[in-house]
């Protein structure tokens, strides 16, 4: 009689819960499995292989990674895919902005302009991306007009290397704003209104209220919407697409990786090489996340 | 009892079936079997992707039940920027419909993979009542795939008014690379101010590019060593071509490629704002209802050193594993008939392959003479095209703007686009 009662006790609650658990599990994780990790899975797999047209596959080993290193599309790719991140990621300011602004006490009208700032979140991104391209049109476009008014031939904004790329991240741009200001609103509301108070009794101005009790607040908000935009400005291809159009001498300048992903699997029938750029992304996306945790230790503020 | 073991195995048996799904099967059956008699009954599908077209290609099929009446043919169309990615489904899910539309572009891509029924010994079906050239695009390893359509080649579109206006008189015959330059640029100069320009420029292939490539003695597509195709775009040819138009950009005579990438060449010339427009026999049924169609005639295709076209159509092709072989035997044998061909050329729909029917086709749009594309019909040249020929017609899409983008590295930019269609090329089986 010198057995140890406890491990029998969790021994017999193991056994008496059974496979439950797992049947109350298998619900998510079946999605989880089939549709997330089983297709990172075979990606990795297909990055090995080479594809004919019709599904046949053959292994290829390392074949589609020496295209990857050999490919002059690459790195002008990421250098588009950096350079639009770089600018959407400009949208949270600009947001952090407009929010304080449209949760000012007082403020008459304030449902209706955050009805107005969050209509890009509702439009189609197709429609969107051709309305822009009207916007943006060289010579019947409202931006170069206004520019014309002030005596300045515009550009093609969307047909010139460059230009375009400008172009795009703008509408990009615009297109996350709707999201960051209800995320940051909705933070505003959560700063303690006595906070404030004790910082008008410290004789701290406007702005230094702003720089020195609201934005510390918003930190964890920020960074929350630094991830989220950047892995959406990674992801870029949609609104590239619609926006540069047919026979556009830029497009060779302006391609992203998402679009030379979709060119390689969809147009050269080439799977296993747009497996190796899926991977390239997903390697570049969870590099900048992992960088982006490492870096929050320092200026988020969690109290 | 269900034990870990079974389990597993059961997961490991559905884990080989699975890997034996990919594989291909080696066998299936490629005879052709005798098309069904008159009185036999069967179900068969048919794809296209041309909405315009569907009208004509039911008229076919109702001609086709009076001689077949048990015989049910299903049409379905598919939009065109998707057919061939649904097909490509179809084809690897072995759901090809019975009978479908094809183009030059894909077809060597099916038929190399045994997707296609060879129709050698089709009753019915004689490849001498279509061109040569276009014949020839539809052969495979010696053996016809598919049955000619229609056909598309190029010519000169113009706009007389504008060209009077411009004090230049409307071509007769074929124009020399040189007459075409010069009328572009008096007319350019004269109504420029209009915003109207002699020709609309643009980057098409096969209306602009191709010819003009050919014509100057160069190539897209050639036979290289150890049967591979490999591309002309570096060659001296197409970089005079190149050249050619680049020239008319830089001296202002043609619209750059920034600007057509914003205004369709051929809207332009639709909207009178062009006085010329090389294209196909395609752009009549725009045309039909173009503003300014009363000022619009055609004439035959320019040349440079050499006399070339490009001709290009539809083929009607029949599945490999087709479940109903007779009955889409007698039905593709009656699309390729004379009978099927008269009916899309009198509904307008498009100009037919079987020689001797255009007459239908040119009397349906009498406001241009579309003649002269029927009589180019006889020297032009196959459309280009090899296994893959989708992925380097991207390439195209992506780099012949840049080529003519004025960046000052026309004959880089040239020998990139080629380079890079040979290395499509050399993965090509």
């Amino acid at each position: 009689m010198n057995h140890d009662p406890a491990p029998l006790t969790r021994r017999r609650r193991r056994g008496r819960d059974g496979l439950w658990p797992l049947v109350f599990l298998a619900p998510l994780m079946i999605g989880v499995v089939a549709f997330y990790f089983w297709p990172i899975l075979a990606t990795v797999l297909n990055s090995f292989a080479s594809f004919d047209p019709f599904g046949g596959r053959s292994f290829a080993g390392l074949e589609n990674y020496r295209t990857l290193l050999g490919d002059s599309f690459i790195p002008r790719a990421v250098l588009n895919t950096a350079v639009y991140t770089a600018i959407v990621l400009l949208g949270i300011p600009i947001a952090l902005v407009v929010a304080s602004l449209l949760t000012q006490k007082g403020l008459r009208f304030s449902r209706f302009y955050q009805v107005l700032f969050f209509l890009p979140a509702v439009s189609m991104p197709v429609a969107v991306a051709l309305v822009w391209r009207m916007i943006f049109n060289q010579e019947f476009g409202v931006v170069n007009w206004a520019l014309s008014v002030i005596g300045i031939q515009g550009p093609y904004w969307v047909t010139a290397p460059w230009w375009s790329l400008l172009a795009v991240s703008v509408v990009g741009l615009w297109s996350s704003l709707p999201l960051a200001v209800i995320i940051l609103s909705a933070g505003l509301q959560g700063v303690p209104p006595e906070l404030y108070e004790a910082a008008q009794l410290d004789g701290a101005g406007a702005l230094k209220q702003f720089r020195s009790v609201t934005v510390p607040l918003l930190t964890p908000s920020i960074f929350f919407l630094m991830i989220i935009t950047a892995i959406n400005g990674f992801q870029l291809f949609d609104l590239l697409f619609a926006m540069m159009g047919q026979a556009n001498p830029a497009m060779a300048d302006t391609q992203s990786l998402v679009y030379l992903f979709y060119s390689e699997a969809f147009r050269q029938n080439d799977q296993g090489y747009a497996s190796v750029i899926a991977l390239l992304i997903l390697l570049i996306i969870g590099a900048f996340t992992l960088l982006q945790f490492q870096a929050q230790k320092r200026w988020v503020h969690y109290d | 009892m269900i034990t870990r073991r079974s389990l597993l195995g059961a997961a490991g048996a559905t884990g080989v079936a699975l890997v034996g799904g990919c594989a291909r099967e080696p066998e299936i059956d490629r005879s052709l079997e005798p098309p069904a008699a008159p009185g036999d009954s069967g179900a068969i599908t048919f794809q296209i992707w041309d909405k315009a077209q569907e009208p004509a290609m039911q008229q076919i099929i109702d001609a086709f039940h009076e001689q077949y009446p048990d015989i049910d043919v299903t049409m379905s169309s598919a939009a065109f920027a998707s057919y061939f990615e649904r097909l490509r489904i179809q084809a690897t899910g072995d759901d090809l419909p019975d009978v479908f539309w094809i183009n030059g572009p894909n077809f060597e891509l099916y038929a190399s993979y045994g997707m296609l029924q060879d129709l050698s010994g089709l009753e019915g079906f004689d490849p001498a009542n279509y061109p040569e050239n276009l014949t020839e695009l539809y052969t495979y390893q010696g053996s016809p795939y598919a049955i000619p359509k229609d056909f598309d080649t190029i010519a000169l579109w113009y706009n007389r008014d504008l060209l009077h206006r411009a004090g230049v008189d409307e071509p007769t015959g074929s124009w020399s690379w040189e007459e075409y330059r010069d009328a572009s640029e008096t007319v350019t100069r004269a109504l420029g101010g209009e915003q109207i320009w002699g020709n609309p420029g643009g980057v098409a292939n096969q209306a602009y590019i191709y010819p003009l490539i050919m014509q100057a003695g160069g190539f897209v597509l050639d036979e290289g060593k150890e049967g591979k195709a490999v591309s002309g775009y570096d060659s001296p040819g197409a970089i005079e071509a190149f050249s050619f138009l680049d020239g008319m950009i830089r001296d202002g005579i043609a619209p750059d490629v920034r600007y057509t990438a914003e205004n369709v060449p051929s809207d332009l010339f639709n909207s009178g704002r062009a006085a010329l427009l090389q294209s196909g026999n395609w752009e009549a049924a725009q045309l039909q209802d173009s503003p300014v169609r009363e000022h619009l005639g055609v004439a035959p295709l320019i040349h440079g050193s050499e006399e070339a076209n490009v001709i290009h159509g539809i083929g009607y092709a029949m599945s490999a594993r087709s479940r109903n072989k007779p009955a889409a035997s007698a039905f593709l044998a009656f699309l390729g008939s004379e009978e099927a061909h008269r009916i899309q050329a009198e509904a307008g729909a498009a100009n037919p392959a079987f020689v001797g029917t255009n007459d239908a086709y040119i009397e349906a749009i009498p406001e241009f003479s579309l003649d002269v594309f029927v009589e180019a019909a006889e020297t032009a040249r196959p459309y280009p095209a090899s296994q893959n020929t989708s992925a380097w017609l991207q390439l195209e899409e992506l780099l012949f703007p840049k080529i003519l983008s004025g960046d000052g590295e026309l004959e880089k930019n040239a020998a990139d686009l080629a380079m890079r269609m040979n290395g499509v090329l050399a993965d090509e089986s």
